[in-house]
């Protein structure tokens, strides 16, 4: 569904170019959950916004459904992008002069249509989250958890082909971002949506398919979710082996 | 901050500009006074109309006076009947050496021969001379109530030291005679000047007294130059207050930047906190950056104000030229006092409004910076407070008005304590307005539209701010719009009913409201005998002592019209118009009245050509020609009391089946070769008078102009502060799939909107305004009954106006929303 | 005698011909500038004529110049001392012209007064000077009746018959200082030169039109900041009128009026050239107790100066003391001055002192009082 052939991307610093991005190809999957590991400075976020459309990269091609995104017009993006993707961020990023019923509909709202069927899908999103009856609150008087899982239901509610998320439970406590979990769970992989996730989230990497690593804006790894976890054990057992090595008579 | 100290440099603009054209204007009154009274320290004026000249011969043969001169002024036109105006000065040069000095270089002598002499002779300065284009030893052609004349100029003068170069613009110094006839004043003289030492003040006075004609008096040098400051105290009053409502609405301006800029650095100020930098070093650093600011704007306001002020000065004299006196043109006088008031307006508006951003910055805690939503929801939680408060300060403003009594500046202080209450309303105003209109902005806009609704409401700090400003200087355009049509109309109705003959004869004069110019008598039998003229009845405009004080006396022959009640404020129980003929009873105009509160039945004291006379009021009537009141009298009175026979205009029926233009013409034709008059058929003299009034009033027209500029920049600010927090939202909405152009389209929605409240929101301010203006200003100032006029189209051109303000000054910031990099503030980490 | 302004004789081609500049007009207004200036279009005093009482006691406005001049010894009743001078002068700005002005003001003739007393006893000199233009009843002279006057000093006739010259009455007051005197003439007009015509330069013209009255019988008040003093004594007057009187090379005059104990009076003067020299013009006219008078040639009169005294306010240097001799009469008269200082430092400066005269007639002592008039004696200007 999603090809993503010689990304690259670059800014110039002055005399010299810097390649956030350089020579990342892969391919994900109908249905696919796909987790992007990486580092601050690794180019995930550049990565998603290019997957996302907005931006474009430097070189290479992304396509998505059979449409190469890397030719479209900003408009054109725009408008593929509310078509079929969803994407949750971080920091909730509701609009806060919008219900969290409106929120929900948004994408629909910018298409103009949003018809009654279209509404009573957004509703029933809502209530999937267990939030079925805050439809008329403005964000301001949810809690975080609640912000986040509005984001959820917007990032469905228009059926989207990709949900992308950024550490959607980054900010949350454990016990919501549990619930967090379970949603993303139920309504994404339970329902075989496609998904590129990036986070650290250890339960939500064990639910993956895949795992993407990124170092220094080149692809490291592409790894079954399983054999990663498998792999991490690994290197940290090695880790507390040469710790007690290093430290005799302990 | 680049837009702010545009906005603080407008406002001073603003009120330096009209400041300087004011002072400027008051200037040159009092240096043509000044320069003219030289350093005399009395005068010996008539009582009405000119000296006969043997009561200096007789002070000086019989009475051994000696520090005595005497002057005969008067005003002509240099070069063309419409040419520049020059103060004729006639001086005795024998006698003016301890009054007056014209000095130069050491090579010039007078030709005193031909100075004294038959032939018209004149000195002028330089830079008069330079003006018109002429040198010593040319004629000079002048023109004076229709006739012309020729000056030779003898020589070229230079001031006094001490003097400017200022004192003498304009100026040309003449011998006694040839004033006398260029003036066409044989046998008068204005005044004699007098210096009169301390010790000799008391007794010589009195003794001079006893041998001055019957009407004349001994006036203090210093009385004359304040009367003339009288006259245009309100006028000039108003045109301030109007120049400082820039500056107020500067101060919404100045208020929201400094906002931004704290809440911008919010961040840098918790730590400058964390280090150990005092609450109140902070304070100081909020204002002292404003102080900075207000400099900046100040200084820069002050060159934009001096190029201001030489534009409005034209206006100003103008003006004051057509309604009051005659003032010679002067060049913007600019004076260190007048900018360093400039430079104290903008540093004192910027730093009040910055009060309160700086007490905001001192509350940032040294921790975390305290979100933004926290500022809004205490200003949400306080709006309720605000319109409280707001509702207490328009209280105030209400007994300020009520108690300032006569004061004009009291009831400004007034007005000014309402529009700040208003202001304080806005914030609850907005909040309530903008969320029940979010469902009708859904249905219209969509999403886009209840978006913007709420967007105002959710950022209230911002937008009513904004809100505020535009709603202040829309309504005070509107108000004073509303207030200068009621006036036109007042004006032009009453006009209508005033002007009742086909045709108006008048001589040119110099000041088109006092023009005591008069028609030749021989041109005059000419008019009144002439085939097409039914009736002709005359007006004399003359300059009388009234009360004490130099009055303008109208003087009328008796018609039907006169009785109408509707032309009246208040009446007498008999027939005025019956008494006006057989006794001594005169009519004041309403100004009149309001400025000395007389009423019908006192009695005014005249001084007639045989001493002062008491004079009953009979009736006091609507009359919207001069703020400075009037006094009617009727011819037949006059005639009797008074040594003056002449006319300054005719007003002339055309028989019946006379084609009025074709009269007119005839007119023309017959007084042409004697006299230059004006011959003006009814409608366009009405036309005449109303563009004087609407010159009047291009002043203000320019002010409220500017205050609108000053209401736009403040609302960009606004605009562009919310773009920049909006950043990370308008990131999100791209994300989710928002185009550019929608973006540009919600941006515009929201300003939109905005407008239209501050334009619905200004609707009754500008009511209240204009009531004001009516009622409280105007009837304080000049004492005039005006028909208060509500013009819908003119409230409907304000809300236009806000919201096409509005929409202007979201362009920018709109299209600069819409261009941004849906990724900027958006971090995937 | 003679009395012209002094500063005629500089004649300055002013008016006219000067650039464009600046203008002067405070204090010394230039006047006597103004005064002087160019002849051309004025009547001239070519010979004699018959002249036409009253009414020649008047002004001749056709001439340029023109003056009625009045001095005279006064005592008061304790025999106070005091001299005076009363002139009043006329000048012609612009030669007679036809123009005409609807204004009273517009006027040709520029008026000046003078006005000194001599008061010895306190050894003040005071002195003033007026200027009128001639026109709007501020200043003139006319006759019949007799009245010439500027402003508030007047010489008007008193005399019930409107032709009669004299009894008159001059009035002159000025801040504290006064005259009000009624003068009568003892002895009848003298009328100078050549039947009242006085030629006083090479050249056509270069006369006046002089007559005089030698001996005029004095009384009034004579009012100076002690008091007022009721006051008799003897006075003179001139009327003389001209257009440029001297010639070229004369730059002023000594001029003496002397009234004589005896009955006669002698009036004489000498005519300084630039060289220093005397002028041939110089002259006098010797008036006999009956009335009677002859010309005096300068070669009668032996004039010497004997002292000097110099102005500290101009710095000229005056003579101070005369003895003149007409041996042809056997007379001799000391002149002396009855204070040093009596200088007038108006717009035109000049010397006019009361004198004391003592001398010898025939061998018998004779005294006597007079004027003596000094001019030309300013420093060059530089």
């Amino acid at each position: 569904m999603l090809h993503v052939s010689n990304l690259r991307k670059s800014y110039s610093e002055g005399s010299s170019q810097r390649d956030v991005l350089s020579d990342v190809s892969f391919i994900i999957n109908r249905g696919e959950l796909i987790v992007l590991l990486g580092r601050s400075g690794s180019g995930k976020s550049t990565l998603l916004n290019m997957i996302s459309g907005m931006d474009v990269p430097t070189t290479g091609s992304i396509e998505f459904e059979g449409q190469d995104l890397t030719n479209m017009s900003d408009t054109a993006r725009t408008l593929f992008r509310r078509k079929h993707l969803g994407i949750i961020f971080q920091s909730f990023n509701l609009i806060p002069t919008l219900t969290v019923e409106e929120n929900i509909l948004l994408p629909l709202e910018l298409t103009g249509t949003a018809n009654q069927e279209q509404r009573q899908l957004a509703l029933d999103v809502l209530r999937e989250v267990n939030l079925g009856d805050r439809g008329d609150s403005f964000p301001d008087r949810l809690s975080g958890g609640e912000q986040q899982r509005v984001a959820i239901a917007r990032a469905l509610a228009h059926k989207p082909s990709l949900i992308l998320a950024d550490e959607p439970t980054g900010n949350l406590d454990f016990r919501t971002a549990d619930t967090v979990m379970d949603i993303l769970q139920r309504l994404v992989h339970d329902e075989r949506r496609t998904m590129l996730v990036a986070t650290h989230d250890r339960d939500i990497i064990r639910l993956a398919d895949r795992v993407l690593e990124l170092q220094g804006g080149k692809l490291k790894d592409v790894t079954p979710a399983a054999q990663h976890e498998a792999a991490q054990k690994e290197a940290a057992q090695q880790d507390v082996e040469a710790a007690d090595n290093a430290s005799p008579g302990v | 901050m680049a837009l702010s100290i545009l906005g603080v440099a407008l406002g001073v603009a603003v009120v330096v500009g009209i400041d300087l054209a004011n002072s400027s204007a008051r200037t040159a009154f009092r240096l043509s006074t000044e320069t003219v009274a030289g350093r005399a320290t009395h005068a010996i004026v008539p009582g009405s109309g000119l000296l006969a000249d043997d009561t200096y011969r007789n002070l000086r043969a019989d009475s051994g006076l000696r520090n005595a001169a005497p002057v005969l002024e008067g005003h002509i036109r240099a070069g063309s009947a419409s040419g520049p105006v020059l103060q004729v000065l006639g001086i005795d040069p024998l006698a003016e050496e301890p009054f007056r000095s014209y000095t130069g270089g050491p090579e010039g002598e007078l030709d005193l021969g031909a100075f004294l002499g038959p032939q018209r002779t004149g000195l002028i300065s330089r830079s008069t001379a330079q003006g018109l284009g002429i040198q010593s030893g040319d004629d000079l052609t002048t023109f004076r109530e229709g006739k012309s004349s020729s000056i030779r100029i003898l020589d070229i003068i230079d001031p006094d030291p001490g003097f400017s170069e200022a004192s003498l613009e304009n100026l040309i110094v003449v011998d006694i005679a040839t004033a006398q006839a260029l003036l066409e004043s044989p046998g008068k003289l204005s005044r004699i000047d007098l210096i009169l030492s301390k010790e000799e003040q008391g007794d010589k006075i009195a003794v001079l007294e006893d041998v001055l004609p019957p009407g004349a008096r001994i006036e203090a040098a210093s009385a004359r130059s304040s009367t003339l400051d009288q006259m245009t105290q309100a006028f000039s009053l108003n045109l301030t207050a109007m120049s400082l409502l820039a500056m107020v609405v500067g101060m919404f301006l100045i208020y929201n930047t400094m906002t931004f800029s704290v809440v911008q650095r919010r961040g840098l100020i918790g730590r400058l906190r964390g280090i150990g930098v005092t609450s109140s070093e902070i304070f100081g650093l909020i204002l002292g950056e404003a102080a900075v600011v207000g400099l900046i704007g100040s200084a820069i306001g002050m060159v934009a104000g001096v190029a201001l002020g030489s534009v409005l000065i034209d206006l100003v004299t103008r003006s004051i030229n057509d309604l009051y006196f005659t003032v010679r043109i002067q060049d913007l006088n600019i004076t260190p006092l007048g900018l360093a008031k400039g430079v104290l307006v903008g540093l004192g508006t910027t730093v009040l409004a910055a009060f309160a951003p700086a007490r905001e910055a001192t509350r940032t805690m040294p921790s975390t910076a305290l979100r933004r939503s926290e500022d809004e929801s205490r200003l949400e939680a306080r709006r309720g407070l605000l319109a409280g408060s707001g509702l207490i300060l328009g209280i105030l403003g209400a007994l300020v008005l009520r108690t300032s009594g006569e004061s004009i500046a009291f009831s400004y202080v007034g007005i000014l304590f309402v529009i700040l209450a208003t202001s304080l309303w806005v914030p609850f105003l907005v909040d309530s307005g903008s969320r029940a209109v979010r469902p009708l902005m859904g249905r219209l806009f969509g999403v886009v539209g209840r978006m913007a609704a709420s967007g105002i409401h959710h950022s209230l700090s911002r937008s009513a701010v904004a809100i505020a400003a535009l709603t202040v200087a829309v309504a005070a355009t509107s108000g004073v719009g509303i207030m200068v049509d009621s006036f036109r109309t007042t004006v032009d109705t009453w006009l209508r009913y005033s002007l009742e003959a086909d045709v108006y004869i008048s001589p040119p004069g110099m000041v088109f409201r006092r023009n005591d110019a008069t028609i030749d008598t021989a041109v005059e039998e000419r008019i009144r005998s002439m085939e097409g003229v039914s009736e002709t009845y005359s007006v004399r405009t003359a300059h009388v002592l009234i009360d004490g004080r130099m009055s303008d006396l109208i003087v009328t022959e008796p018609r039907d019209s006169d009785l109408e009640p509707g032309r009246y404020k208040e009446l007498p129980d008999f027939d005025h118009r019956e008494a006006m003929t057989a006794r001594d009873v005169v009519m004041v105009s309403e100004p009149y009245a309001f400025r000395f509160g007389t009423q019908v039945g006192d009695f005014l004291e005249i001084a007639t050509s045989d001493g002062p006379r008491p004079f009953e009021v009979g009736a006091i009537y609507y009359d919207y020609a001069s703020d400075l009141g009037v006094v009617q009298m009727a011819r037949s009175r006059y005639e009797f009391h008074f040594d003056d026979r002449q006319v300054s205009g005719l007003a002339v029926y055309a028989a019946d089946g006379v084609d009025v233009d074709d009269l007119i013409d005839n007119l023309t034709s017959v007084t042409a070769n004697d006299q230059g008059l004006l011959i003006r058929s009814n409608r366009s003299l009405r036309q005449a008078s109303l563009d004087v009034f609407d010159q009047t009033f291009t002043v203000t027209a320019v002010l409220r102009l500017l205050t609108i500029l000053v209401a736009f920049i403040g609302v960009l600010t606004a605009l562009m502060a919310l773009q920049l927090e909006r950043a990370r939202e308008i990131s999100v909405l791209r994300a989710n799939g928002m185009t550019p152009s929608q973006v540009h389209r919600m941006v515009t929605t929201q300003t939109g909107l905005m407008g239209l409240l501050s334009g619905l929101l200004s609707v009754p301010l500008g009511l209240l305004l204009a009531w004001l203006l009516i009622f409280v200003i105007n009837q304080r100032s000049f004492g005039w009954t005006l028909q208060f006029e509500i013009d819908l189209m003119v409230l409907g051109q304000a809300v236009l106006l806000a919201v096409i303000a509005a929409l202007l000054a979201g362009w920018f910031p709109g299209r600069s929303m819409s261009r941004m990099n849906a990724t900027e503030a958006l971090r995937f980490e | 005698m003679i009395r012209l302004i002094p500063l005629v004789l500089l004649l300055l081609a002013v008016g006219c011909t000067q650039p464009p500049d600046a203008l002067e007009m405070e204090d010394a207004l230039n006047l006597a500038e103004a005064m002087g200036g160019d002849t051309l279009g004025y009547a001239r005093a070519v010979g004699p004529k018959d002249f036409d009482f009253p009414s020649d006691f008047g002004a001749h406005t056709d001439f340029k110049t023109e003056w009625w001049y009045f001095t005279g010894n006064l005592r008061s009743e304790d025999d106070r001392r005091f001299g005076y001078e009363f002139t009043l002068f006329r000048s012609a700005l612009r030669p007679p012209d036809s123009l005409a002005s609807p204004s009273d003001w517009s006027t040709n003739q520029l008026y000046m007064g003078h006005f000194s007393l001599a008061d010895p006893e306190t050894g003040t000199f005071h002195a003033f000077e007026r200027f009128s233009r001639g026109a709007a009843g501020l200043a003139g002279a006319e006759s019949p009746p007799f009245k010439v006057w500027l402003e508030d000093w007047t010489m008007e006739s008193t005399a019930t018959d409107p032709s009669s010259l004299f009894p008159l009455r001059l009035q002159v007051a000025e801040e504290e200082i006064a005259i009000d005197l009624t003068l009568d003439a003892v002895k009848p007009m003298v009328l100078q030169g050549e039947r009242g015509w006085d030629p006083k330069g090479e050249g056509n013209g270069n006369a006046s039109y002089y007559f005089s009255f030698t001996r005029i019988r004095t009384s009034g008040t004579v009012t100076i900041p002690y008091g007022q003093y009721d006051v008799e004594g003897t006075s003179w007057k001139d009327h003389e009128w001209s257009t440029s009187a001297l010639g070229d090379d004369e730059v002023g005059w000594d001029w003496f009026a002397l009234q004589l104990d005896d009955g006669r009076e002698i009036m004489f003067y000498q005519l300084r050239r630039e060289d220093g020299s005397q002028s041939p013009f110089t002259g006098g006219t010797l008036v006999n107790a009956d009335g009677s008078y002859r010309h005096i040639t300068r070669d009668e009169m032996d004039l010497r100066v004997e002292g000097q005294w110099e102005s500290p306010l101009s710095g000229a240097v005056y003579p101070s003391g005369w003895t003149l001799t007409l041996p042809g009469e056997d007379l001799t008269m000391r002149v002396t001055l009855v204070m040093p200082n009596q200088e007038l430092n108006v717009s035109v400066r000049y010397f006019e002192g009361a004198i004391d005269v003592e001398g010898s007639s025939n061998g018998e002592p004779i005294t006597g009082v007079g004027y003596v008039e000094l001019t030309g004696y300013e420093r060059p200007t530089s």
